[in-house]
């Protein structure tokens, strides 16, 4: 069972958070100016890497704060958490 | 004290009315199994205050200025004053905890701060006693062992599915188990099956 | 009867002053304390414990531990039997009582035998082969195989005890209390460490209780019980026996089944340890390996090491004349103990031209007759092995003449192999070691060493110091400083020489006899030879194809050997063929361990309002809305179900009712940018709402379905209330909290959940103005408060704030209170409705007042519907963006042909729509029938006095009066309905606004 250290409450096991999908994906600003395609790609589309992949989660159990994980989808290894859009560049 | 959202004062009439959820379960009474065990009490009634606000400085002057009390200043931490409690939940919330007749209110007029009030929204049930923390372990996935957990801390997790804050006060076997007031009843439960192992009584404080 | 004719007069673990009574198979036996049910049951000379899984044959008891394949038997009966408990780890207790598995009618006259006559047309892969043909009687087929074969039953009556779950946090985790385990122990807990040993055994020590050697100048069980006491002494070390690791998983996540000790009062019988570890010692031991000949399988035949331990650690004879047969040293361990307890060694066959090892020698100087570069092809005996038959082995190969040495015990040896299981489940690397022909620990994955036997580590004293090191180190790796270096054991022991690997032994002599690989599985070497012919060459396939280690021992002492047969008959190299994977659990754990403390009623935690005791007392059935209960509706003595709801719902129309909300989520919403977040959240319009006035609101996803809705009120500037329905509360919140924090995070906006700190009730009907303004301290007319308004008062005496809204249709106050004044709020409105013909009203009349006016709910909302699709189009605000508006405009969402929600009669009047039913043109049109939508709600409407029903059809709109078929292939039902405006009752809307 995973260990997220959550920036705020510590390391805590995965049944505490909740998983919130892929992070840094941007809304388009201007929702009306952007083709279908591009609407659907920002709502639809995601990468499933095997590897590093950079994630949103919700402390639920605990701080309730939404946190970025850097996550190895392979080794589940934990890399480094941090608040959201706060994970230092790959 | 201004607990409700009316402007005025709540009369103590009022106050005095308030009934738990744990009014008919926390009931005192005499061990079944006399022994060290486990003693329970409900703290009820109680004045509760979530805090918002940025943490910085210039808040933290004005929560000491207008509440007296000091935000505590690491994670995971509570302070105890005169007037009150405060615990950390988060890194800009905060929960004030206090007897009814506290002069803290949702109306305080705080610096950046957002005050709601939630005196009626959470039980508060203390355990105490040496098989405290092991008792505990039975459901809290949190290590409370005194070298990773001193007194002071306090922290949110789940117990037998029940989202809770558990706060250690100062005395190392007393724990504060706060959980959402609807869940009163299966936390109750939970706890004294847990306690039945070692023994345990009710009591009033 | 003989009491215990196999007991020696001395020695074992055991105490001869506690003698205890036991039952096995009927039969009363008398054992000691200390004594497992196999040692129990070897002392009474009973080798007949059970019989095979495929084959019916007659086994024994083949080990001391855990590794068991045979000995498995039914402890206890009724509620508390438990199947296929490992007779060699179960401590013997007061009246215990157990039977023998997998016969019928008894172990020693088993009619399934006939299996083993018909064997040959029982071949691996045969239930593949045989019943898959024709295919739809498979299931017929089942039934009598599932009969057939298996192993225990499970209890039938519910489990009268209780188990629990335990976390546990340490800086060292020790798996195996043997002389690695203790030595680890040992180290990390003098560096100060916190440290759980973990030992399967029901006595600590592993091997050590068997050993006959000195350490340190004492006997090595007085060792044990030092080091044990050091450890007992010390306030941050627990040691846990009866305990199995049985899990190894991510970020050094351990979990521990432990079985309580029969003597602990008001304690659970088992318990599930969770244990979050720093650092990990895997001093799991090694599991001796049989080897394999024909017949190789008859009780009394039994692993070398498990032969020592009934001597040594038991004090029982396993038999009176054995022969040794082993291609390693350790084998002549357990022929010199028999041989000093009094057991007559007929021979050792040894397929080594030279035993080479000190140990070796000292049997040679016992006088023991020494077969060397010989094997046995083969054990005689049917019910008990009588006889070894002896071969020369010579390059590989058998020759000569058979030699027939009697005996009734038949010790083997094979070499042995390093219990990796929890290295493997960690996700650590094997290797094979050609020296000392295992796998071994290679790369570990997660912070944990192996030590001791569990990496091929095994003589003694290398164990023991093997273990101080890794503990030592696992401390040094907790930050801590390690305690001064303990001295390195001095144990008398010689060392062992080189193994020969020998994995079968074939021989045409023994062709048309069974050679077992797996003896829980009865899979045999021709077994594993015809899957390789019939193209079986991975190890996975082949273990899911003949069953090769599967079972209640996962094949501990068969995988090896299966894996090393596989490759020779595939001329491969072992590494190259690789091992299965090894999954959790070690050892079987009972689903009631499992499941612990959270069962029955108490499986999730229930949620109650503050007015949960009220509806109790006055009979309310409960409905489960989430984790929460919720009054369903309140039945009168001898009324139906459907007389309750209707005279709940016609009291709502024509007078009052009262009903409990609190289950609705609220969300408090504070801060300079509350409005431009509701602006973002809702597809509706938030500033232009004054202060003091309610809206309904409607939220999307991103996608563009319907989310959520509710009504949000502004109780000042930048103070908002927004309710969500119960269902979606949390997830309303979470994200909420999402797009605060993740997207939005320049938005100064605090929500806080206030859902527990308000009760909340909904008075609805005609009368309900009356009914409040008796007991609320301010003006609640339709001016002071009108529709969609909202006050704060004191209702009752108790401060109140009070919504004008409504989901009934009818006038309606929703009132909150401070949750401890719930229960007297709602008293004192019962109170003073009571004249005015109050009553309370459940979740079923809820449901028929919003069905009569047509309100969408979470039948409706079920991810699939836009806002257009459920006629609310016009709660999209043109001039702003919203989540999931963007989407609205996708052509799929646009499409002229969607299901829109409508409302539905059926043109009897009489007949009710069911629930799930599918909407069609043509009852009559041969299938498949074109589905133009379904029933979204149904119910029997007392105020229009008819069936009425809410649905999703494709065009609805354009369908008012057309006439459908609504058939629901549940319930049969198949009737004419006719298409109407989903509003049934007051579509102006004059009764809700009450004027």
């Amino acid at each position: 069972m995973m260990l997220i250290k959550c920036p705020h409450c510590g390391a805590r096991a995965v049944t505490e958070f909740t998983y919130g999908g892929a992070a840094e994906i941007a809304r388009p600003a201007d929702p009306v100016g952007v083709s279908d395609a591009q609407w659907t790609d920002y709502v639809y589309m995601r990468d499933n890497p095997r590897g590093v992949h950079d994630e949103v989660w919700q402390h639920s159990a605990g701080c309730r704060r939404w946190i970025a994980v850097r996550r190895n989808t392979l080794t589940h290894d934990v890399i480094a958490t941090a608040d959201p859009g706060k994970l230092p560049h790959r | 004290m201004c607990f409700t959202i009316r402007k005025g004062n709540v009369s103590v009439a009022v106050e005095n009315q308030r009934i738990s959820a744990l009014a008919e379960l926390a009931v005192p009474a005499i061990p079944a199994v006399p022994g060290r065990g486990i003693v329970l009490w409900q703290r009820h009634p109680l004045a509760m205050l979530n805090l918002r606000g940025p943490g910085d400085r210039a808040f933290r002057d004005g929560v000491r200025q207008v509440c007296g009390c000091e935000l505590p200043s690491s994670p995971n931490s509570s302070n105890v004053c005169e007037e009150g409690e405060i615990l950390t939940l988060g890194p800009n919330e905060w929960l004030l905890v206090a007897d009814p007749d506290t002069r803290w209110s949702e109306n305080m007029k705080i610096a950046c701060a957002t005050l709601t009030d939630v005196s009626h929204a959470r039980v508060v049930v203390h355990v105490e006693g040496e098989k405290a923390r092991e008792m505990l372990a039975k459901g809290c996935p949190v290590d409370l062992h005194a070298q990773r957990f001193p007194g002071g801390t306090c922290i949110q997790t789940s117990i037998a599915k029940i989202g809770v804050i558990i706060h250690k006060l100062h005395n190392e076997n007393d724990i504060a188990i706060y959980a959402a007031r609807s869940y009163a009843g299966s936390l109750w439960h939970w706890l004294t099956a847990s306690a039945a192992e070692y023994g345990y009584h009710v009591v009033a404080r | 009867m003989i009491l215990q004719a196999y007991r020696l007069p001395q020695g074992g673990f055991i105490d001869r002053n506690k003698p205890l009574r036991f039952r096995f198979n009927g039969r009363d036996l008398q054992g000691y304390a200390g004594d497992s049910l196999a040692s129990a049951l070897i002392a009474n000379g009973v080798h007949l414990v059970g019989r095979s899984f495929k084959y019916h044959r007659p086994r024994g008891i083949f080990s001391a531990g855990s590794e068991e394949p045979n000995a498995l038997v039914q402890l206890e009966a009724d509620a508390r039997t438990e199947p296929n408990m490992r007779a060699t780890q179960i401590e013997l207790y007061e009246g215990l009582s157990a039977t023998s598995q997998n016969c019928w009618p008894a172990v020693g006259m088993d009619i399934g035998a006939v299996n083993n006559t018909l064997s040959r047309l029982l071949p691996a892969g045969f239930y593949y082969k045989t019943f898959m043909w024709p295919p739809s009687w498979w299931m017929k087929y089942e039934h009598y195989i599932r009969k057939a074969s298996g192993l225990g039953v499970s209890a039938h009556d519910p489990d009268p005890d209780f188990y629990e779950h335990r976390h546990a946090h340490c800086d060292v985790l020790v798996a195996g209390g043997g002389p690695a385990g203790l030595g680890a122990a040992l180290a990390a807990a003098r560096a100060g460490a916190r440290v759980i040993l973990a030992d399967e055994g029901f006595q600590p020590g592993g091997s050590l209780l068997h050993e006959t050697t000195a350490i340190d100048g004492m006997p090595a069980t007085a060792w044990t019980r030092h080091i044990l006491a050091e450890l007992a002494s010390l306030p941050e070390v627990s040691v846990l026996t009866r305990s199995t690791v049985f899990g190894y998983f991510d970020h050094n996540f351990l979990t521990i089944a432990e079985t309580v000790s029969p003597h602990a009062p008001r304690a659970p019988r088992q318990r599930i340890w969770k244990v979050r570890a720093q650092r990990v010692v895997l001093a799991t031991g090694a599991t001796e390996r049989p080897l394999v000949f024909a017949d190789n399988d008859r009780p009394g035949i039994m692993l070398a090491s498990a032969a020592r331990t009934y001597v040594n650690r038991y004090g029982v004879r396993p038999g009176n004349r054995a022969v040794v047969f082993t291609n390693n040293d350790s084998a002549y361990l357990a022929a010199l103990d028999l041989h000093r307890s009094g057991v007559s060694i007929a021979a050792t066959v040894d397929p080594r031209p030279q035993a080479n090892g000190e140990i070796a020698t000292q049997v040679r100087a016992a006088g023991i007759r020494m077969l060397s570069g010989q094997v046995v092809v083969r054990a005689r005996g049917t019910r008990h092995v009588n006889a070894a038959e002896i071969m020369r082995y010579e390059n590989g190969r058998t020759a000569g003449a058979v030699e027939r040495v009697d005996c009734d015990l038949l010790c083997i040896s094979g070499g042995w192999s390093p219990a990796v299981h929890l290295f493997s489940q960690s996700k650590g690397r094997l290797r094979y070691d050609e020296t000392l022909t295992s796998f071994v620990p290679a790369a570990s994955a997660q912070a944990e060493q192996s030590a001791g036997a569990a990496r091929g580590v095994y003589a003694l004293a290398d164990c023991i110091s093997d273990g101080y090191a890794a503990g030592s180190q696992a401390a040094t790796a907790c930050g801590l400083s390690p305690a001064p270096p303990l001295a390195e054991p001095v144990v008398d022991r010689p060392s062992p020489g080189t193994i020969l690997p020998l994995w079968r032994v074939d021989t045409d002599h023994t062709r048309r006899a069974k050679s077992f690989v797996d003896l829980q599985n009865d899979v045999t070497t021709a077994d594993l030879a015809l899957a390789a012919r019939e193209g079986y060459v991975s190890v996975e396939h082949l273990k899911r194809y003949t069953t090769l280690g599967m079972g209640t021992d996962q094949g501990k002492t068969s995988n090896i050997n299966g894996l090393a047969i596989l490759a020779e008959i595939n001329a491969a190299q072992i590494p190259a063929v690789g091992t299965t994977t090894f999954r959790p659990p070690y050892t079987p754990v009972t689903l009631g361990a499992l499941a612990g403390a959270e069962v029955g009623p108490h499986f999730d935690p229930v949620r109650a309002s503050a007015m949960h005791g009220w509806h109790q007392q006055a009979g309310a059935r409960f409905i489960n809305a989430g984790l929460w209960k919720r009054p369903q509706f309140y039945p009168h003595p001898g009324e139906s179900l459907q007389q309750t709801i209707n005279r709940e719902v016609l009291a709502v129309r024509r007078r009052a009712g009262l009903v409990d909300v609190s289950t609705l989520g609220k969300i408090d919403i504070k801060g300079r940018d509350a409005c431009v977040f509701l602006e973002r959240v809702y597809t509706n319009r938030w500033r232009n709402l004054a202060v003091g006035k309610a809206r309904y609101g409607l939220m999307l996803r991103e996608d563009g379905m319907v989310f959520d809705d509710g009504t949000t009120t502004r109780i000042a500037e930048e103070h908002f209330l927004m309710t969500t329905t119960t269902a979606n509360a949390v997830r309303v919140m979470s994200t909420l909290e999402y797009w605060l924090q993740v997207h939005w995070r320049d938005l100064d906006v605090r929500l806080t959940s206030v859902t527990e700190q308000w009760a909340a009730m909904a008075l609805a009907g005609p009368a309900s103005r009356k009914v409040l303004a008796r007991v609320a301290s301010a003006d609640v007319g339709d001016d002071a408060l009108p529709y969609l308004g909202y006050r704060e008062m004191d209702v009752a005496g108790f401060p109140a704030r009070v919504f004008r809204i409504s989901f009934s249709g009818e006038l309606a106050y929703e009132i909150n209170v401070p949750a401890d004044y719930g229960l007297a709020v709602w008293e004192a409105l019962l109170e003073a409705g009571q004249s005015s013909g109050i009553t309370p009203y459940g979740t079923e009349a809820m449901a028929v007042l919003r069905i009569e006016k047509g309100h969408i709910a979470g039948m409706e909302l079920d991810g699939r519907t836009t806002p257009a699709d459920l006629g609310l189009e016009k709660m999209i605000a043109a001039d702003k963006d919203c989540i999931g508006k963007r989407s609205l405009a996708l052509p799929a969402l646009a499409a002229a042909d969607r299901k829109q929600f409508v409302g539905l009669v059926t043109t009897d009047g009489r007949s009710a729509i069911p629930r799930g039913a599918q909407l069609v043109a043509d009852s009559g049109h041969p299938l498949p029938n074109p589905i133009l939508g379904h029933v979204t709600s149904t119910c029997h409407s007392p105020t229009l006095e008819r069936p009425i029903a809410l649905a999703l059809l494709s065009r609805g709109r354009e369908r008012y009066g057309e006439k459908l078929y609504a058939m629901s292939p549940l319930t049969g039902a198949n009737m004419q309905v006719e298409v109407a405006h989903h509003v049934f009752y007051d579509p102006e809307g004059k009764r809700l606004r009450g004027c």
